[in-house]
């Protein structure tokens, strides 16, 4: 069994550096053994090319599909509403871990963004019988996730960090194939379609709370959220890019 | 004419609030502008233009209600076009709890509510109602056409859509002709669209198919 830790990285946002970056991060706050890795072919394939395609015939805003937030205040629609998922490459890893990790692997991805304050043995020393994702906390702030889920807009999942077994998130990526063209039209980020479909309140049975999640302030996306002794990583979803540069490089 | 004749609306406004309070008091804003204006005039015009389409509402039976949130107004509509086999189908939990009370109004009808997405769900919502209505299609995606594809009695078809990007609405229409074809219907009864506070609504009744008898 190894501890893999996972990065992935397209298009222009992010560089070589953001990479080493998070490499050296990891490597400092890591007190078991890691393998630091990356799943090549989530960047190739027929369902890729579906995905793709989806994408740019589905965003209907005018700014990078591939950013969560919203870029371009002149746009029609805002980045939730405008289609076309973005992020969607993470849930390939779901379907193509199993080529590339042994079943008894752990798989602790990150983004590269991330900043890390603690230990990251702590994700590797969980119970596995369900896979893990961060949640959002500060969306429980005046139950800010229930006011936006009405509108498909609430990003109280965030798969900044996720834990799973090879093979073990499988059903998410079934899903997403299953109906790529509407989420491809009616969500603008994974997150909130996969809050949605994998979420507590879906109406899939097998996929109601699917996911297990970290406690609040381990994995925190909100300074508010940021605990000294408790916090092992801070995620900068919801920056724009030059604000998690100033952060993370 | 749409006309407001029946004492128990108050009853049933009544107890939706407490449900509000007690339930999920964070639906507050959204409850309360659920009984907006705007959103009387839609139902309002929904009633006006179902009732010169159905003469005999003796006829009809069951309807679909796709994702109609908050179902005050809806339940005065449908009361007083004597649905007796009613679903409605919504994604946010949260409004069941306020929709239960809503809807007593209705009393001598079988309603349920089920929460799923009528998009990714839809194989779930009932194959053969009489009619189908949807009045936020702006916030289900552009392939109506598809999701009116899982129903193999030919029901009627209610559906509005908006021009206004807002919030929720994840796709437009630019004009009343879009707004149709989107919505695969073929066999127009009645089309229009209005000026609903600096919104245009674009509405639709008819049916997909144009070669059976239909149930009127």
């Amino acid at each position: 069994m190894t501890n893999k830790v996972i990065y992935l990285r397209w298009g222009e946002r992010y560089t070589e550096e953001h990479v080493s970056q998070l490499f050296d991060k990891v490597n400092k706050n890591c007190s078991v053994d890691f393998e630091f890795t990356t799943i090549e072919s989530v960047h190739l394939g027929d369902e890729f090319d579906l995905l793709a395609k989806g994408q740019s015939s589905c965003f209907r805003g005018t700014q990078d599909p591939e950013s969560s937030v919203t870029d371009n205040p002149n746009q029609d629609y805002c980045r939730e509403d405008a289609g076309g998922m973005a992020h969607w490459r993470k849930y390939l890893m779901f379907n193509r871990d199993v080529e590339q990790f042994s079943k008894e692997d752990t798989l602790l991805y990150l983004d590269l963004d991330t900043l890390i304050t603690g230990d990251l043995a702590y994700f590797f020393d969980l119970d596995m019988s369900k896979p893990y994702i961060a949640r959002s906390w500060q969306f429980e702030i005046d139950d800010l996730w229930r006011k936006l889920y009405n509108l498909r807009s609430c990003p109280y999942f965030n798969s900044s960090v996720l834990v799973w077994k090879p093979g073990q998130c499988l059903p998410v990526f079934d899903e997403m194939m299953k109906q790529y063209w509407n989420m491809m039209l009616s969500y603008g980020s994974n997150d909130n379609w996969l809050f949605h479909r994998f979420g507590p309140h879906t109406f899939s049975d097998e996929n109601r709370n699917f996911f297990n999640w970290f406690p609040e302030y381990t994995v925190a996306s909100d300074p508010r959220f940021v605990k000294e002794g408790e916090t092992i990583i801070h995620t900068l979803a919801g920056l724009t890019m030059s604000e998690k540069n100033k952060l993370c490089l | 004419m749409f006309i407001i004749d029946d004492y128990n609306i108050n009853d049933s406004l009544v107890d939706s609030l407490f449900a509000l309070d007690e339930n999920c008091p964070w639906m507050k804003v959204d409850f309360y502008r659920s009984l907006s204006k705007r959103k009387l005039q839609k139902n309002m015009w929904l009633y006006n233009e179902l009732t010169n389409i159905i003469h005999d509402p003796n006829i009809m039976f069951k309807v679909n209600w796709l994702a109609p949130g908050f179902c005050y107004y809806s339940s005065i509509v449908l009361n007083k076009l004597n649905f007796t086999d009613i679903k409605f189908y919504d994604y946010d939990p949260s409004v069941k709890y306020i929709n239960y009370q809503s809807t007593k109004l209705i009393k001598s009808a079988n309603v349920e509510h089920i929460m799923l997405d009528v998009v990714f769900d839809r194989e779930f919502v009932r194959k053969d109602p009489d009619l189908v209505v949807c009045l936020s299609t702006s916030s289900l995606g552009n392939r109506f056409s598809e999701l009116n594809g899982n129903y193999y009695n030919n029901p009627l078809f209610a559906l509005m859509g908006s021009n206004k990007c807002k919030r929720g609405n994840i796709n437009v229409f630019e004009s009343i002709d879009k707004f149709i074809e989107s919505t695969g219907i073929k066999n127009v009864l009645y089309s229009g669209e209005k000026n609903i506070h600096g919104e245009i609504y674009y509405f639709v009744i008819g049916h997909k198919e144009d070669d059976v008898c239909y149930k009127l």
